[in-house]
């Protein structure tokens, strides 16, 4: 598979934002991005912060850029901040090097996209992905 | 505050692929926007091309602008191309002078946000998107 396809991709949001509402989140943005980090689909709840499609945008397209999950971006930004901005400057979608964003890969292990969520702390915005991710039977990384 | 809900750009992209669907176009992109072009709902079809979604942010960003559909920024290009030039320079993502996207008024004559869509011919992009606005009781820009 090339791809999460375009119905995978809105029942992960369907399941992002009802694992968002168990978990009594804030409103949150979902995006969910092919490998290329282009956007298949986006959701921005109301009251969502403005900024979230691109909040997303810059996380998911770090994961995907640097093959880990935006919370590991984070890690790699304090160790070697240098290295995270100069990369972030070349990627199409910059860099947002915080959780929330995590990679999804097929049986096989070839990453097939990423979801990411903003709008609540980063430990919640990951915990809604991993949950969505997780509901709709498909591997997260 | 004056903008589109999530139901209603939800609305609006079903409206439009429905309206795509029944005249049989290209799987499209179809993204809708508040009045300051940020992102409140984006649906991409499986077989269109990953540029996609920049070309409707960048079509919505010049209808939203300048207060004139994305068609209308076009025809002003050809007469004012270094006008064009000077607003693709201003806004983030740039401004796609194609149709396809337009500004969305309610029934008080408020900007309440745009809609853009991209992946057939602007010309039918401008069609799923008029008939979208139209579905929902709203008044497109332009």
């Amino acid at each position: 598979m090339y791809r999460i396809t375009f119905e995978q991709a809105n029942t992960l949001i369907e399941a992002g934002v009802a694992e968002a509402g168990r978990l009594g989140l804030n409103p949150l943005t979902f995006g969910v991005f092919d490998p290329t980090g282009s956007l298949i689909a986006l959701d921005r709840q109301d009251g969502a912060p403005m900024i979230g499609a691109k909040v997303v945008t810059g996380k998911a397209g770090g994961a995907l850029a640097l093959g880990v999950s935006s919370r590991t971006v984070g890690e790699l930004a304090l160790a070697r901040p240098h290295v995270i901005a100069a990369v972030g400057a070349l990627n199409n979608n910059g860099m947002v090097p915080a959780a929330g964003a995590l990679l999804i890969k097929d049986s096989q292990g070839t990453i097939i996209g990423a979801m990411a969520a903003s709008g609540d702390t980063s430990d919640n915005d990951e915990l809604a992905v991993a949950g969505a991710i997780k509901a709709v039977g498909l591997q997260a990384a | 505050m004056h903008r589109l809900t999530l139901a209603q750009a939800r609305a609006l992209i079903d409206a439009a692929m429905a309206e795509a669907s029944a005249k049989g176009m290209q799987p499209l992109t179809y993204g809708v926007f508040d009045p300051g072009a940020n992102l409140i709902a984006l649906r991409r079809q499986d077989g269109t091309p990953p540029g996609g979604p920049a070309v409707v942010a960048s079509k919505v960003n010049g209808a939203l602008a300048v207060g004139v559909s994305s068609r209308q920024l076009g025809d002003l290009g050809e007469i004012y191309p270094a006008m064009l030039g000077s607003i693709g320079s201003v806004f983030k993502g740039g401004v796609l002078p194609a149709a396809g996207a337009l500004a969305i008024r309610d029934k008080t004559g408020h900007i309440v946000g745009a809609i853009g869509v991209s992946g057939d011919t602007a010309d039918n992009d401008e069609i799923a998107a008029r008939a979208a606005i139209a579905a929902l009781g709203f008044e497109a820009v332009g």
